[in-house]
């Protein structure tokens, strides 16, 4: 610890922008988990930086007309309209056509495609209808990955977004807000809570620095209070019936992470690397501002290799936002039901350009940031998109779908992966797992991994 | 503990089931048996669905095949008309097969997606149907999770944290909502970060309401630098101070209290008298010395002083500098200034919190036992039931490895109260359920499982101190005692938290901050009217609380409550000033309930407009409990199918809906109802016409009743009492118990909006019968799901 904290000031005496990258880390600290973990994962050359996993997801579909990508001169990516702002960073990117998330559709369940297409968004799972009583999803695949890649990072993933599901009312059509307000699920019914405030993200990331001095005195008291947290726990659930006990075993799974993390944070393998930017204040006043700095909160997270798994709502489902910086003033969602409206189509498009150009921002910052022999980009698969394709048809498939990074070099960027209709968004996901060491043969409604190396 | 065993097996035999109940005293008050009247709109409603969206699929696409005797599939369905003979029918069968698409099998016509929904809509309404006579289910009680207005709340309640100027809740993860309340205990999940975070506010929380830990005693602190005036920095620290002026240093407090002030200070003496010393604390004076010491041998001079918390300024004054030119010179060396404390426990100023957990100190070999005490009550107010054995061991364990680690007992026991806040015991309120897998077994919550339930329904807290003497005495466990404790708790403005929870979600007035209301639209409408409109609404509501008021005031009053801002808005004369008041309406005033109230009408508009279907939606949602179902995805561009010109007015391009079959069915319901609000506009400011086009305010439900405006729509709606007290009933029933109701809850809410119509409707009469009712104060064990 002193001895990572002394190389930080160094590094910060020098100039340098940007604290440790997970390679000076190894360095400064050759017992740490990453060293090893990479063998145990399985990375195709050893010596490799990890590869990390993001998932950003964006709400109520895009005018998909405009979503323009196509294989240009020389089999470069040509973009345009929406998707023009990637056009800087083109040939870190894949544009991805033909995929469908088949358990965002009714199936017999009415309507609710909003609370669906998010809910089903990375688990490929068929929400349990039903506005709260007896919630029921599935695994989502940010979480899968975090089991494996999570073990050897101080968190197992992060959970970001930029809007709070709603205080009051309902969401869409008898199923709890809890499908529309989460995409990332720990298992069937307890969805990962995403932080909001970019100061608590950095807090999360990094600790609180006010504590830092009684660090280790507050760790072990906070050991022993989770321990005996953990018993009472247990004994509590006994004498719960057995559909009770899912929350108490939520609860203990939540508790077993923190002693976890608290026994490595003690051996002190894994003091928190502390970027020099400083922390944010608080959520900024404009939707741009607060994008871009989950954006970099995520950068940060993966830089300093804090986790190598993340995922980012830029909005619930159905959100009803809007967006005054770009002079539009009627809700997001009212206008996705622009019911072949000109006025309305064109004001979806410029919502769905907005969105681009955070994500292009973000990619650019990736490709920007030095990792090893390349970018951090080039070590990571960040996946872009969101469950419906139109708004106005709440249809799931053809489902419009970025791919940034290259996932530790295997992937081949550039292009536009069109894939056969009806081809499940699980068969990416597989693919990513792959990249990222840790394959898996099936995931929601996957049929086959989707070639993107 | 043996106490409440007792308890607990005593009710047993008293109150299960309503029958044996009429043998407690006060049995005159629990609900009438009887159904409250013959008339059920459920079935109603379910026959009128019947009729526009199943009849005809039914004619269209089964009967064919599935009518008379030689039914295919031994499948007769021509008895199907509706409520009356549906239960002779497996419409389960029916539905899967529908929604499978086996059937209407592929040869034959393919029914319209549209129309496909609707059916299988109405068979799974007719599935969960559950006729308004049938015995009485109290269903299941989750273990629930304190959610974040609870959590604060109970903090405040138990460690005398203010909200107002702390929020310990601060950074916990928002709370998903689920049938319009973030109170569900299914939905309320933990996640690794709300862990994280509950242990963290924990310890805040312990630190914040405790104070800091400080040592008492009398090890001074150098106070360095120390700077001055008039004079020049002594060779080893400190000042010579040549003429009047002072040596200063700041010093910060952990805690008001009396600390010992020492000044090591000498003179160059001259004239007839000592060098004086004035000490002062922040520019006050706190004493004086006459410093008669030499710089060869300085002298401490002391003083006692009560330092409020936090950074004060000490200084040593000279205050009778004497020089004649090369005659005499006076001078004050202020060598060193320290500080000690505080100097006895007595003098700190703790907040009240601190003596109500600590308590008196005793000496320290009784230190283990007094941890004991002190946790034994702390986690008896913090798991709201007498602390057991086991309890206490585990917290005792907490405390005994701080002290083992060397921490004093302060902070050992601090840790222990740290603990307890993390406990799932504090986190959690659950019921000790003897079978709580079996559906079958009834079980009546002990008196304090029930005193809680109560108070976090009235107060979103922890029960006080009166509540939890009559769940010790048991005095909850009759009805006039529960009763007694409802009217105490309602008089309390702790229930303002039913107010801003129940009201603020039921209402939706939460969602008037994150409403993107146009202001260049709607330039009137800022942050103070916004928070006006929603102080409107919460006065009402609590003035129906408070003064004993029908519910029915919520869809029409004669009077409501405004400051000058709102009133201007309203247009109601002779208001002014910030402060609320009660005003009486004008007989003929658009004003009235909670329906054309600013907030309301706001909530249910969109950002530049206002949404008749939102309104209409809003009525029949939240006033009647019956919500049309969504509308299907990839509608038609209505402008075309109705031939609108350009800029249509909401009337007109609403009109369009009736054009299209598939969106007649709902929008025949939805639009004349919120057409009726067209005078308002999307702030509720009251219009005559729009874009100088006259407001047109008419239309005809689909039942043939003319609406002329808002006012007869209010009519329309009172004419339909047992149907909003039954909403209104099944939406603060939801809040009661924290999770949705199901169909098997229909028996109880109509018995509890039954006994609310015979008490004259007030709303204190309408939560007295949800407390007394069997759904919230039994539980039945629940089934696992698959």
């Amino acid at each position: 610890m002193t001895n990572q904290l002394s190389r930080r000031t160094v590094l910060r005496g020098l100039g340098v922008t940007m604290a440790l990258p997970w390679l000076e880390c190894m360095a400064a600290a050759p017992t740490t988990a990453p060293a090893a973990a990479l063998s145990a994962v399985g990375s195709a050359t050893p010596a490799a930086a990890p590869v990390r996993l993001a998932y950003v997801f964006m709400p109520n579909g895009v005018n998909y007309d405009a979503w323009s990508a196509k294989p240009g001169a020389g089999g470069l990516l040509e973009l345009a309209d929406t998707l023009e702002p990637l056009a800087a960073v083109r040939n870190h990117v894949n544009v991805l056509t033909g995929l469908t998330l088949q358990k965002a559709r009714a199936n017999g369940d009415g309507p609710g495609d909003h609370a669906r297409s998010s809910a089903s968004f990375l688990t490929g799972q068929q929400a349990r209808k039903t506005a709260g009583n007896d919630i029921r999803n599935g695994v989502s695949i940010d979480q899968v990955a975090a089991a494996s890649l999570g073990k050897l990072t101080r968190l197992p993933s992060i959970e970001l977004g930029c809007e709070h599901g709603p205080s009051a009312g309902n969401c869409d059509s008898g199923y709890s807000c809890a499908y529309s307000s989460n995409i990332s699920w720990r298992d069937e019914s307890t969805p990962m809570a995403k932080i909001i405030d970019p100061a608590a993200a950095f807090e999360r990331l990094f600790g609180d620095a006010s504590q830092q001095a009684a660090a280790n005195e507050r760790l072990s008291r906070r050991k022993s209070i989770l321990d005996f947290v953990l018993a009472e726990s247990k004994s509590l659930e006994s004498t719960l019936g057995p559909s009770d006990r899912r929350k108490l075993d939520q609860y203990q799974t939540a508790v077993r992470e923190l002693e976890q993390r608290i026994e490595r944070a003690r051996a002190e393998s894994d003091a928190p690397r502390l970027p020099s930017t400083p922390a944010p204040a608080g959520i900024p006043d404009t939707i741009s501002e607060h994008m871009d700095l989950m954006f970099d909160m995520l950068l940060l997270a993966f830089q300093t290799d804090s986790t190598r798994v993340g995922t980012l709502m830029l909005a619930v489902d159905g959100s009803n936002r809007t967006f005054p910086e770009i002079g539009i003033r009627d809700g997001h969602h009212h206008l996705s039901h622009h019911q072949g409206n000109a006025e309305m189509i064109e004001k979806i498009r410029r919502i769905d350009r907005f969105h681009v150009e955070r994500f292009a921002r973000f990619v650019r910052k990736l490709a920007d940031t030095p990792e090893g022999e390349g970018s951090l980009l080039d070590n990571s698969l960040i996946l872009f998109g969101g469950g419906i394709s139109d708004g106005n048809k709440h249809n799931h498939e053809d489902l419009p779908i970025v791919l940034a990074g290259r996932g530790g070099g295997g992937v081949a960027t550039g292009r536009l992966i069109q894939s056969k209709r009806e081809t499940p968004l699980c068969n990416l996901y597989l693919s990513m797992l792959d990249r990222a060491g840790c394959p898996r043969d099936n995931f929601g409604d996957s049929t086959s991994p989707l070639a993107i190396t | 503990m043996i106490a409440s065993l007792i308890l607990v097996s005593g009710l047993a035999g008293v109150s299960l089931g309503l029958g044996s109940r009429t043998a407690l005293p006060g049995a005159t008050r629990t609900v009438p048996g009887e159904p409250p009247s013959a008339r059920d709109p459920q079935a109603e409603d379910l026959d009128r669905r019947f009729a526009a969206e199943f009849g005809g699929f039914l004619a269209t696409h089964c009967l064919d095949c599935h009518s008379g005797d030689d039914a295919k599939g031994d499948l007769s369905l021509d008895h199907l008309r509706g409520v009356a003979h549906a239960s002779e029918v497996n419409l389960r069968l029916v539905r899967d097969m529908i929604v499978s698409g086996e059937m209407p099998p592929k040869k034959k016509p393919r029914p319209d997606e549209h129309a496909r929904t609707l059916a299988v809509q109405w068979l799974d309404a007719m599935i969960a149907y559950v006729p308004a006579d049938a015995p009485i289910d109290p269903g299941w009680m989750t273990p629930h999770r304190l959610n974040r207005a609870e959590y604060r709340l109970t903090l405040r309640d138990l460690l005398g944290i203010d909200p107002a100027r702390v929020d310990v809740a601060e950074r916990l993860p928002r709370d998903d909502t689920g049938y319009g309340f973030d109170n569900i205990a299914d939905v309320l999940s933990v996640s690794p970060l709300s862990v994280e975070e509950y242990l963290a506010a924990a310890e805040r929380a312990v630190e914040r309401a405790l104070g800091p830990v400080v040592q008492v005693g009398d090890a001074p602190v150098s106070l360095r630098p120390i700077r001055g005036d008039n004079g020049q920095p002594l060779p080893r620290g400190g000042f010579f101070l040549f003429s009047n002026g002072a040596a200063k240093a700041t010093f910060r407090t952990p805690v008001e209290a009396e600390y010992i002030i020492r000044v090591r200070a000498f003179e160059t003496k001259a004239g007839d008298e000592h060098a004086n010393l004035s000490l002062r604390v922040d520019g006050k004076s706190i004493g004086e010395a006459r410093v008669d010491a030499t710089r060869e041998s300085p002298k401490e001079y002391t003083f006692r002083a009560r330092l409020r918390e936090g950074e004060r300024s000490i200084a040593a004054h000279f205050t009778n500098d004497f020089y004649v030119k090369d005659k005499a010179d006076r001078n004050m060396g202020v060598e060193s200034i320290t500080v000690a404390g505080p100097v006895d426990a007595a003098s700190i100023v703790r907040p009240s919190a601190y003596s109500t957990i600590f308590g008196k100190a005793t000496d320290a070999s009784q230190d283990d036992e007094r941890a004991r005490t002190i946790l034994r009550v702390f986690a008896t107010r913090a798991y709201r039931r007498p602390a057991e054995e086991r309890d206490l061991a585990g917290l005792m364990g907490v405390y005994a490895a701080e002290r083992e680690a060397g921490r004093g007992f302060e902070e050992a026991v601090r840790a222990g109260l740290t603990a307890a806040l993390v406990s799932p015991r504090f986190l959690f309120r659950t019921i000790r359920h003897p079978e709580p897998g079996n559906p079958s077994v009834r079980y009546t919550l002990d008196a304090y499982e029930l005193a809680s339930r109560l108070s976090y329904f009235l107060w979103s807290s922890m029960p006080d101190e009166a509540l939890t003497r009559a769940a010790e005495d048991g005095s909850i466990l009759t009805d006039d005692g529960l009763s007694a404790q409802v009217r105490r708790m309602l008089a309390d403005p702790k229930a303002d938290a039913l107010v801003t929870h129940f009201a603020g979600q039921w209402l939706q007035l939460r969602s008037l901050d994150t409403l993107a209301i146009d202001r260049s639209a709607f330039p009137e409408y800022d942050d103070r009217l916004r928070d006006d409109m929603r102080r409107e609404a919460e006065r009402f509501f609590a003035h129906l609380l408070r003064g004993d008021r029908p519910v029915l005031d919520l869809i029409d009053s004669r009077y409501t409550f405004v400051n000058e801002r709102l009133a201007r808005h309203y247009g109601i004369p002779g208001v002014r000033g910030e402060e609320f008041r009660r005003v009486d309406l004008p007989a003929d005033s658009a004003r009235g309930g909670v329906l054309t109230m600013g907030a309301v009408l706001t909530i249910t508009s969109n950002p530049t407009r206002t949404s008749p279907v939102k309104r209409g939606l809003f009525v029949l949602d939240q006033m009647l409990g019956t919500p049309p179902p969504p509308p299907p995805p990839d509608i038609p561009p209505l402008e075309q199918a109705a031939n609108l010109g350009p800029n249509p007015t909401v009337r007109e391009q609403l009109a369009a809906h009736t054009m299209v079959a598939s969106c007649a069915a709902c929008h025949n319901r939805l639009d004349p109802i919120g057409l009726s609000f067209e005078h308002f506009d999307a702030v509720g400011k009251w219009r005559q016409d729009e874009s100088g086009r006259p407001i047109d305010a008419s239309g005809v439900l689909p039942t043939g009743e003319p609406l002329t405006g808002a006012a007869d729509l209010k009519r329309v709606v009172l004419a339909r009492s047992d149907q909003f007290i039954e909403t209104l009933t099944a939406k603060m029933l939801t809040y009661a118990l924290g999770r949705g109701v199901e169909p098997f809850d229909r028996p109880a809410i109509r018995r509890i909006a039954a006994r609310t119509r015979a008490e004259g409707d007030r709303l204190p009469a309408l939560i007295e019968s949800i407390v007394l009712s069997e759904t919230f104060r039994t539980a039945r064990g629940r089934e696992r799901t698959k």
